[in-house]
């Protein structure tokens, strides 16, 4: 990740991925900053303005009860963002310390290879639906049931950098003066696979922001009185002939962020290691 | 040859056994006795007693397993708790829908994906490649709902002249099966068809970029002709492993495109489940796809000795 020293280096980024990046920067900022200032309440509800379609006065429309469905896509990108980045984050560190785990080993490479093989045959939105049932509702179980389906891919990434690294001069010399297998992966492995980790782990956000939505889609989301981008596309559902705005506004958001996310993966992953590109 | 596929076929195996494990383990991991939550919400405790002693929850964790598994081998996944059916008769009751639906959205993916693939590749820079691109990259972003919503709002309620909800098997007629097919498979593969899409066009421009290619040009075979006949056949193989492994996005699709097309089959079962958390029904799902997923995957990797003879094992 030493990309990004100068605004010259900046300026040299591929297009596609600057706008994305600014895409996701304003969206962040947007969600996280405009309600402090713009005084909008997403729970406020009044039962003379139900179902008012988008307009002047109401951005996005009003709901069934008379939220304010803009304001409530904004609050709800606190909460999808937030989902996202947790999911990628813990994916991500849990992913990575079995796959270093896995390529320092034979026995533990062989074992847990063999326990991500099988969980990556289980259709990952599946598994998270059934944890989530299982856990039950909340912000942190959604997370956390998101984020184990996605353990596997960073894994194996890590392990096959570990695998590759390890056979590496520099870790050659390390080991041979005296650091030991813990200093190894943590202090010489793992700085040098942060980048492809950082890649996988942009993908596995916008795959969670996404799949948020489909449990939300499918009742085992985020409760509603959090609004999420999910959830309100989920209150959407029963009145998706009368109040289409309901439904269509959220899910453009969802579909333009993870979008976005996927350009800088792929962004990032061409810039770290051009001959991986699909892009050519 | 028939030691690769033995081993092969062994070798899914081990991946079967760890899919068994976590789809047991599910039942440990609410908070609660497992019994409890195997019972329901409105079990008595006489009847919280009753399944502990038929689920061996007295036992250690390893003998429970073991029974568990020795009844999935024989065909018991459990009874549901919701309608007291056994969860494998449950199962098979709804697969024709989902099943027709997978094989439908595949169909519509590849059929689609693969000459938007070698087009892009063809004017590779140019507009078509741009736009084609642009959908491989967009077509897995968009939730998958926006697309089953607008497609009923555009075909079934604006020019009302397809079916948008419900499911019509073989024994109604081949047209109004597919009539009602048509628009969830379109669905159901749309995030396929970018996938694919993605995957023909970067194996294309590598083959068109081969000498044998070339030589085609010389000898002045028109392109069509080059990407039937020179162009399919090397990338059959990235295009049937994306395929493959596209397959368990699938799986998991059919949750959400049977419930916006309201089609009965294993996804709105799960839907069903979750609603009245039937653990046992929701175990049964997990184990049928995932083991339907191994299934695809081994075809996929058997499939290459057809595909590209020049693959050999030993």
């Amino acid at each position: 990740m030493t990309f990004l020293y100068s605004w010259r280096q900046i300026n040299r980024l591929p297009t596609p991925l600057i706008i994305a990046l600014a895409f996701v920067i304003s969206v962040v900022l947007v969600s996280y900053v405009a309600p402090v200032l713009a005084n909008i309440n997403p729970l406020a509800m009044s039962s003379d303005i139900r179902l008012k379609p988008p307009g002047h006065e109401y951005l996005l429309g009003t709901d069934m009860f008379g939220r304010d469905i803009f304001a409530r896509v904004l609050y709800g990108g606190q909460t999808s963002l937030s989902i996202g980045l947790a999911t990628a984050a813990l994916a991500s560190l849990v992913g990575a310390i079995l796959g270093l785990v896995a390529g320092a080993g034979q026995l533990s490479d062989k074992i847990l290879m063999r326990v991500m093989d099988g969980m990556m045959a289980i259709p990952g939105i599946l598994l998270a639906i059934a944890l989530a049932t299982i856990f039950g509702g909340g912000l942190w179980t959604v997370i956390i049931a998101l984020a184990i389906p996605e353990i596997p891919s960073v894994a194996r990434l890590v392990r096959s950098l570990t695998l590759t690294l390890r056979e590496q001069l520099f870790v050659e010399a390390a080991r041979s003066y005296g650091a030991g297998p813990f200093r190894l992966l943590f202090k010489y492995i793992l700085p040098n696979s942060l980048g492809p980790i950082a890649v996988q782990a942009t993908y596995i956000c916008g795959v969670a922001i996404l799949s948020e939505a489909y449990l939300s889609f499918v009742g085992v989301g985020v409760p509603p009185e959090n609004p999420s981008w999910g959830n309100i596309v989920a209150e959407g559902r029963s009145f998706a002939l009368v109040a289409p705005y309901m439904m269509v506004y959220p899910s453009i958001v969802i579909g333009l962020v993870v979008l976005a996310l996927n350009f800088i993966g792929d962004g990032l992953r061409d810039m770290l290691d051009p001959r991986f590109s699909l892009d050519k | 040859m028939i030691r690769y596929l033995i081993a092969r076929i062994l070798s899914a195996i081990p991946v079967i056994g760890v899919v068994t494990i976590v789809v047991f383990g599910l039942t440990y991991l609410g908070p609660g006795d497992a019994a409890s939550l195997m019972a329901g919400d409105y079990a008595s405790p006489a009847d919280i007693a009753a399944l502990r002693v038929k689920l061996h929850l007295d036992d250690p964790i390893i003998t429970q397993y073991i029974y568990w598994l020795g009844n999935v081998l024989k065909g018991d996944f459990g009874h549901s708790i919701f309608s007291q059916q056994p969860v494998l008769a449950l199962i098979l009751s709804r697969v024709e829908p989902t099943i027709t639906l997978a094989i439908a959205a595949t169909f519509v993916a590849v059929v689609v994906a693969v000459p938007l693939g070698l087009l892009a590749a063809h004017n590779k820079g140019g507009i078509a490649d741009q736009v084609v691109s642009l959908f491989g990259v967009a077509g897995t972003a968009i939730p998958a709902f926006l697309i089953g919503y607008l497609l009923i709002f555009a075909f079934g309620v604006y020019y009302g002249s397809m079916p948008i909800a419900g499911f019509a098997g073989i024994e109604s007629g081949p047209l109004e099966m597919a009539k009602h097919v048509l628009l969830p498979a379109i669905m159901l593969g749309f995030a396929q068809t970018a996938l694919i899409s993605r995957i023909t066009r970067a194996s294309a421009i590598e083959a068109l970029n081969q000498d044998f290619v070339r030589v085609a040009r010389a000898k002045g075979l028109d392109e069509i002709t080059i990407m039937i006949w020179h162009c399919l056949k090397p990338i059959a193989v990235p295009v049937i492993t994306i395929v493959g492994t596209s397959f368990a996005h699938m799986l998991g699709g059919v949750v959400i495109t049977e419930t916006v097309f309201a089609i009965p089959g294993i996804g709105s079962l799960l839907v069903e489940a979750i609603q009245h958390k039937d653990i046992p029904v929701i175990q049964g799902v997990l184990l049928l796809s995932s083991l339907v997923y191994v299934l695809v995957n081994l075809l996929v990797d058997l499939s290459y000795l057809i595909v590209d003879p020049r693959i050999k094992y030993t």
